[in-house]
């Protein structure tokens, strides 16, 4: 009996040592725990390929879902001379895009959503870059495309709000108290980031792996960063890169091509650059669900019609106008609405349409205007002919059809030329005629004259957004633009 | 060494007197030393001067002189003790001679050594009772852990006095083998044991705030949950029960509400193992909601003690867990004694306590067509079917009286087999308990319950095991939805719901069902049904290493487990539905943990004072899941609880599964001088898996003291009528870590949008930013205390004064969207603060053997005040708080009564303008306290002989929200209204408190408003009979025969009568919604054998 209480004291006052000891060193690893098994801790989210490329597929899946696209082809066009909205209780927000009576207590889902993306990329630049055990290839792709990403997202941000807080790392205790940056310094890190963007995506179209091919243009490979290389130089007057840019684009005859009027906006057409894959179970594109009207004609949820202005400015015989516009007839009202997009419900498991992003037809646009602004007015002049063969119908009689643009002389009219083309080939698509208007400086005469018809009064101010008012309350670093304080 | 001499009074008085010889003539048997040195002194002139503490002059000794000389004296009575003297100047002085080794040896000789053991009433030994020799820097020792001791060098003929918490002390003579020393446990409330965290104190030497429930108050309530049988006993605790229905959540708050914005819940431990108080959340609902009362798990009758540990001193050794008290929960144990088994039947039924005056029929029309009347006289339409004639318009049911008016069955059977020797004792117990509710319908909560427990200890005291093991298995078959809400808004004239076949009457007219909505025979058609099992087991191993010091360790392991389905049949639906609307949802989730604390324990008795240590450390996982999933698509009714039969399965975003782990280091240090100066010191290091990797760690500690003021001398002998007098200050902090798990972590999570992945692949999220500096919230414990006892203790008064800061409060942050998020978990130093007055009377009125009477009465009165809150214009809670109030007001309209022309409620507005349009920004310039301004309880004991009669008296002070104004927009559908509404406003000019009834939406706005009014909230106050008590022990010489030791006959009560000009339901819960607490009659016999 002794020997056994002995030997039990001994094994006791071991244990109990060991336990003393053993919390002191190794407490810490103790209490360090995994993340549960139905989330990921962001420290083992980029350790697997997978994983890794899920956070991006993930980013793509929420812009689309947010309606990245949707919210870009309607507020700004609202915003311009091309769209306008007849007011329904609920489209209120619509309406002041529309009447240009922007508040800053007004939801800016500009504002929020696009910091939301630029949140992920910051998140997925951190991770990626400190990660060692992703395979080189698919690494450097996912960095591509997260920086593409910010690029794209900065774009439209100081497009829209002018100068806009910088954030380049989720570190929010830095990023709630930053101020806002310059656009020259924005522009900077865009032309950054898409720089980089561009080196690191290749030209395969890739799917969720991010090895395999696909047909599937729903995720950016190199040209989309280098489309939108294109647009930014051109945003920035640096003429002759903007025209190196978007030859890349435009020489790559074997995958990219214009294609014809019907297919223009049809799944994986070889014009489109990059797209967004529908995500909302029941419908295609969130641009066709809006634009086309019901049969029972518009509604709350569909109430843009083209502006008259817009109708107008088309040449005769211009295809876009015929195939790309529709009209409907309510209590003798005619109303006409884009049908770029015609699927309205549909499918969003087989989708027949994507939301594009970026197409070929506008890297023609930016390199005539390029070449024009580089004295190049013939070329400028080829390049926008380009599109107007598309839209010409050439089963109508000759005198019906558009006409091919002949040659211009002066560099004035070339340029208006190509705002008359952009506007005929990129209306209600991305809020183009909005922030093309306030690069050419020709926003105030365009807007001056559509006050009228819209029933308010233009003051230039009016062509940056304000900044949400709550922002500016939680960080008092940021300036609300000027006119809305 | 300082000699301190001692100058004899009586020798100064005499000097030179007397012609001194120094011859001694003196013959005395059993005199101490000192009076033979005054008899010299008296007799010589000589002054006899000695150092006190060397020379032991209380030694009694045998003395014969006769005219013997001086030296002879002295040297005779200093005979071999090493004593040296010597005669100088009429001075006699004594000096210890420094002593030999040989000397030291003989010396040993001549005292003995006192060896026995300390015991028990029922021969078990007393480990760490303490042995000291009486007088004045007497030797002590504490006894080893089978309560045996040895204490060398003790006079002969010494007294001891042997002491041990929670026993009667005793003095005994010193004799070499005094063998058994057996103490009685003391009946004095003082000695009470309170167990503490890793131990166990008295109130009689606590330094701590602490309230116990012992095991006969538990019994004497009808009640299911543990919790419940605490409402209205403890000082400084507030217990508020949501629901009547079985198993129902109960908000537990110690000292108040600390948190912010996370739970101020309780630390819960039973038996050593930390239990959490609230089920995991599946998305699927009983009758009670999404959350249970884990503890109503937890078989009250299992339960020996409570213990409700609320200042620093007691709960910082619990760190980052405890800032919102802890109570600690001990279950039975087996004891020594002869096998026994004892029986518990009892058998009971509930009502509800109140029920609210609705209108009847007549009144109800009269209303309704006023509605129409006053809405541009528009006419009854075709689904006005109350109105129409569809419905019968002479028939008034009162739907409280058949919905909630039923009675709940109440049956609980106990059963116990206990025993044990002295090495070995056990406890068997199993048990059943049913409740039912009081709704139409049979549906029930049965719990069955077994509990064991084993103790051992080796024969030479030192090695000892302890496991518990309790086992609960709960059957909940209650409705899906609880049947108050709309027993107070039906129609009383809507047809009865239910056929006479039990069947749903839909009541159709012309083809068309007329009672589809809140048809309570349709709702009682959807099904619940969960299935709870909890394991709680833990166990205790010691040893003690040598006389003093002991290793142990606790383990402990729980687990939670729940399995849910609930079923929404087709019948349940309104005949003209004919899409298929069957639904099911299944749900599973467990908790497990375990636990294991390593610690040494060391108490000693010394010379300078008794000193009680211990270090430990703790190691504790708990593991949490949930597995959720809906079914959809059923082809029939009958296979619903069949997921398999589902058309559709799909998986339920509460799915989950998470895991916590937590560490620390302890310790303790207890010293306590002569059972008068106690001092106590707690501190312990938390690191925790909830919180962020750069504060997963952090230090707690407390620091208390007591000074027992009666057992100074000086007070003994001026206010003899005190007997404890002990005054108490505590301060120290503990933490609050009730957050969830993975707060501080960047998670991403699956992201599928509206059903259609992305490139076919499922993609991964952020859902949050991380706040790696994210750690718990601290709230810092002052605490003042005054225990008192007068008249033999008879009258024990109690009361505490709390201070309590939280800050460091884990809330949501505002953030730019910017960021990426529009908030972020923070610590903030927000800061709120908790008082309380606490107080407690505990009288022994009567005491004599055939009559006795005790008494006991608490109160506390709380303060609660948020102090401080940067930035708080920007927070979320600028519009609901204001930094200096209460975290429990509410803002209001000041009402202004009813608009004479309008017929509308009016308000007055920020510029005390009358107006009935007012703008919640600015004009909500009243508010009230929602918290209780005081609460406490009376409670009294009377015996007459056989006789025992035992009855609790709860009250609360307190506002709440009232039913004056009815519920939706009274008139406007056809729901039942409040009698209330009788002096509603009916044409202009009439001067009324209540405003017209009207179909036009132009009601709502005002009435809306008024339920944020000042008039929407009144006095709540109740004084409750909560709990009655009434046994009858029948004689023994009539159950001896049938060889029973004790047959108990009892009837007991529960909520039993309510005063209050509460207007609502219960001024407990103040709900409309949800079941009041029921009033409970049971009866029941309890036998030994």
């Amino acid at each position: 009996m002794k020997t056994y209480y002995h030997i039990l004291k001994r094994i006791v006052n071991r244990l109990c040592l060991i336990f003393l000891l053993g919390c002191v060193f190794s407490c810490k690893k103790f209490i360090e725990v995994e993340a549960p098994i139905t989330s990921v801790n962001s420290g083992n989210v980029y350790k697997e390929n997978s994983n890794a490329a899920a956070v991006l597929t993930g980013i793509f899946a929420k812009m689309s879902s947010n309606g990245f696209s949707s919210d870009l082809s309607l507020y700004p066009e609202l915003s311009s001379d091309n769209l306008n909205a007849l007011q329904f209780s609920d489209s209120e927000l619509s309406y002041a895009y529309y009447k240009n009576a922007m508040s800053s207590t007004f939801e800016a889902s500009f504002w929020n959503k696009n910091y939301e993306y630029i949140y992920y990329a910051n998140a997925a630049l951190e991770g990626l870059s400190q990660s060692t055990t992703l395979d080189p290839d698919v690494k450097k792709r996912l960095l591509g495309e997260a920086h593409f990403i910010r690029g794209i997202c900065y774009f439209y941000l100081t497009n829209f709000y002018g100068k806009v807080p910088l954030l380049v790392s989720t570190d929010y205790k830095v990023n709630a108290k930053l101020s806002n940056s310059s656009t020259e310094i924005i522009y900077q890190q865009i032309i950054q980031d898409l720089l980089l963007s561009q080196q690191m995506l290749d030209d395969k179209y890739v799917d969720a792996t991010i090895i395999k091919e696909t047909p599937n243009r729903v995720r950016p490979n190199r040209s989309a960063a280098t489309a939108m290389l294109a647009r930014v130089y051109l945003f920035t007057k640096e003429y002759s890169k903007a025209e190196i840019e978007a030859s890349k684009v435009i020489n790559q005859s074997s995958r990219y091509s214009i294609v014809g009027i019907d297919n223009t906006f049809l799944k994986n057409n070889q014009e489109t650059i990059w797209a967004l894959q529908p995500v909302n179970l029941g419908k295609d594109t969130q641009e066709g669900y809006f634009f086309n009207y019901p049969s029972e004609g518009p509604n709350s949820n569909n109430y843009a019609y083209l502006s008259s202005d817009l109708l107008e400015s088309f040449d005769s015989g211009d295809l876009r106008k015929i195939k790309w516009i529709s009209d409907m007839t309510i209590d003798g009202v005619t109303f006409f609405y884009p049908t770029k997009y015609k699927v309205r419900d549909g499918n969003a498991s087989d989708p027949k349409e994507q939301s594009i992003v970026l197409r070929l037809a506008e890297q023609y646009l930016i390199r005539a205007e390029a070449r024009i602004q580089q004295e190049n007015i013939e070329g400028g002049v080829s390049d926008l002919n380009v599109l107007r063969t598309r839209a010409t119908d050439f089963s109508a009689p000759v005198s019906e059809r558009l006409k091919l643009l002949s040659a211009i002389t002066s560099k004035q009219e070339a340029l208006l030329t190509v705002e008359r083309e952009r506007r005929a080939e990129l209306f209600t698509e991305l809020g183009d005629r909005w922030i093309n208007l306030k690069r050419t400086g020709s926003i105030d005469v365009v807007m001056t004259k559509a006050a009228i018809s819209k029933g308010i009064i233009w003051a230039p101010f009016k062509a940056i957004y304000p900044i949400p008012n709550t922002e500016i309350r939680l960080n008092i670093n940021i300036i609300q633009n000027p006119g809305y304080q | 060494m300082k000699i301190t001499t001692l100058l004899l009074i009586a020798s100064i008085m005499q000097v030179s007197a007397i012609s001194y010889a120094q011859k001694v003539t003196y013959s005395q048997k059993n005199i101490t030393v000192e009076q033979l040195f005054r008899e010299i002194t008296k007799q010589t002139g000589y002054n006899v001067l000695y150092p006190d503490k060397e020379i032991n002059t209380d030694r009694r000794i045998d003395v014969d002189f006769n005219d013997t000389f001086l030296d002879k004296v002295l040297t005779q009575v200093f005979k071999g003790l090493s004593i040296s003297y010597k005669i100088e100047n009429k001075n006699i002085i004594i000096k210890k001679e420094d002593p030999s080794f040989l000397e030291r040896l003989a010396e040993r000789w001549a005292s003995i050594d006192v060896s026995g053991r300390v015991v028990d009433a029922d021969g078990r030994g007393l480990p760490g009772a303490s042995v000291s020799v009486k007088g004045k820097g007497g030797k002590a020792v504490s006894t080893g852990a089978d309560g045996s001791f040895y204490l060398k060098g003790v006079d002969e003929d010494a007294m001891l006095v042997i002491s041990f918490i929670g026993y009667v002390p005793k003095e005994v003579k010193a004799i070499k083998e005094l063998g058994h020393v057996v103490l009685e446990l003391s009946t004095s409330k003082l000695d009470e044991v309170q167990v503490i965290a890793y131990g166990t104190t008295t109130r009689r030497l606590s330094t701590s705030n602490i309230s116990s429930i012992k095991a006969d108050q538990i019994a004497a309530q009808p009640v299911s949950n543990p919790l419940l049988a605490m409402m209205g006993r403890v000082p400084g605790l507030q217990i508020t029960q949501s629901t009547g229905i079985p198993g129902g959540s109960i908000k537990v708050r110690i000292q108040g509400q600390n948190s912010l914005q996370q739970g101020s819940e309780p630390f819960y431990v039973i038996d050593g193992v930390p239990y959490s108080s609230q089920t995991l959340f599946t998305n699927i609902n009983g009758a009670v909601g999404g959350s249970q009362s884990a503890l109503s798990f937890i078989n009250p009758s299992d339960i020996e003690s409570i213990d409700i540990l609320k200042d620093a001193d007691a709960t910082a050794i619990y760190g980052s867990r405890a800032a919102n008290g802890a109570i600690l929960i001990t279950t039975k144990k087996g004891k020594v004694g002869q096998t026994k088994i004892d029986l518990n039947i009892q058998n009971g039924f509930g009502k509800v306590t109140r029920k609210i005056g609705l209108m009847s029929t007549q009144q109800y029309i009269e209303m309704r067509l006023e509605a129409l009347k006053n809405n541009n006289n528009t006419p009854v339409s075709s689904t006005d079917y109350d109105l129409n004639g569809a419905w019968d318009r002479n028939q008034n049911t009162d739907w409280q009286q058949e919905l909630i008016g039923g009675t709940a069955h109440y049956t609980n059977i106990q059963t116990n087999l206990s025993g044990g020797n002295e090495q070995t004792q056990f406890l068997a117990g199993a048990s059943y308990n049913r409740e039912s509710t009081v709704f139409p319908g049979s549906y029930s909560d049965v719990k069955a319950n077994v509990h064991v427990n084993i103790n051992h200890t080796s024969s030479n005291q030192r090695f000892k095991f302890n496991l518990t093991n309790s086992y609960q298995q709960d059957l909940n078959k209650l409705p899906t939805i609880d049947l108050t809400g709309i027993a107070l808004n039906l129609a009383p004239n809507s047809p009865y719901p239910f056929k006479p076949d039990g069947s749903v009457n839909w009541g159709i007219v012309n083809g068309v069902p007329t009672f589809t909505t809140n048809n309570p025979a349709a709702v009682l058609l959807q099904k619940f049904k969960g299935k709870t099992n909890n394991l709680i087991s833990s166990s205790t191993i010691s040893y003690e290493i040598f006389p003093g010091l002991q290793v142990k360790s606790n383990l402990g392991y729980n687990r939670l487990e729940t399995q849910e389905v609930s079923t929404t049949p087709q019948t349940s639906f309104s005949p003209t539905l004919t899409r298929n609307n069957r639904k099911a949802k299944y749900g599973t989730n467990y908790v497990s943990s375990w636990i294991i604390e390593p610690q040494i324990a060391y108490n000693k008795d010394f010379s300078w004072g008794h000193l009680d240590a211990l270090i430990g450390s703790t190691f504790q996982n708990s593991d949490n899941a949930v597995d959720a999933f809906d079914g959809s698509l059923f082809a029939n009714d009958s296979q619903l609880e069949n997921s398999r039969a589902a058309g559709t399965i799909v998986a339920s975003t509460n799915t989950m599964q998470s895991k916590y782990r937590y560490s620390a280091i302890f310790g303790r240090l207890n010293y306590r001088f002569r059972d008068r100066y106690i001092l106590n010191s707690a501190i312990r290091r938390d690191g925790s898996s909830r919180f962020g990797i750069e504060n997963m760690f952090n230090t707690f500690y407390s620091v208390g003291g007591a000074w027992i003021l009666s057992e100074e001398e000086y007070l003994k002998r001026s206010l003899s009528y005190i007997n404890h007098l002990k005054l108490k200050v505590t301060y120290g902090t503990a933490g609050n870590d009730q957050i969830n798990n993975y707060e501080f972590l960047s998670l991403y999570q699956s992201y599928t949008p509206n059903g259609v992945p992305y490139q076919s692949t499922v993609g991964l999220l952020p859902t949050k930013h991380s706040n790696p500096y994210l750690q718990w919230e601290v709230t810092k414990k002052l605490n003042f205390g005054l225990d008192l006892g007068v008249f033999n203790n008879r009258l024990l008064f109690s009361g505490n004064y709390a201070i309590n800061r939280s800050s460091n409060q884990l809330t949501s942050y505002p953030l730019p969207v910017g960021t990426g998020f529009s908030g972020v978990l923070i610590n903030l130093p927000a800061t709120v603060q908790n008082t309380s007055w606490e107080f407690l009377l505990d009288a022994s009125i009567v005491n004599h053997k055939a009559f006795s009477w005790q008494s006991s009465f608490n109160l506390t009165i709380p303060k609660n005040k948020l102090i401080n809150y940067p930035d708080f214009e920007n927070s979320a809670y600028y519009n609901t708080l204001i930094v200096g109030q209460s975290l429990g007001i509410k803002k209001l309209y000041q009402y202004a009564g009813v608009n004479p022309t309008t017929g509308y409620y009016e308000f007055n507005d920020h510029s005390g303008q009358k107006t009935s349009t007012v703008d919640p920004a600015i004009d909500k310039t009243q508010f009230v306290d929602f918290y209780p301004k005081f609460y406490g309880g009376l409670n009294n004991t009377l015996n007459f002989k056989n006789f025992s009669l035992d009855f609790l008296v709860q009250f609360v002070k307190q506002i709440g929200e009232n039913y004056q104004f009815g519920s939706l927009l009274p008139g406007f559908a056809n729901k039942n209204q409040p009698q209330s509404l009788l002096n509603r406003w009916h044409n202009i000019s009439d001067i009324s408190n209540v405003q017209q009834v009207t179909t036009s939406f132009d009601g709502f706005d005002p009435f809306n408003n008024v339920l944020e009014s000042t008039a929407h909230y009144s006095d709540a106050s109740f004084i409750r009979l909560k709990n009655l008590n009434l046994s009858y022990n029948l004689p023994p010489k009539l159950i001896s025969k049938l060889h029973i030791s004790k047959a108990k006959l009892f009837a007991q009560g529960q909520n039993l009568m309510t005063i209050t000009n509460f207007v609502g339901l219960d001024p407990e819960n103040q709900s409309t919604g949800s079941m009041p607490p029921l009033k409970i009659f049971s009866f029941g016999l309890q036998l030994t054998f």
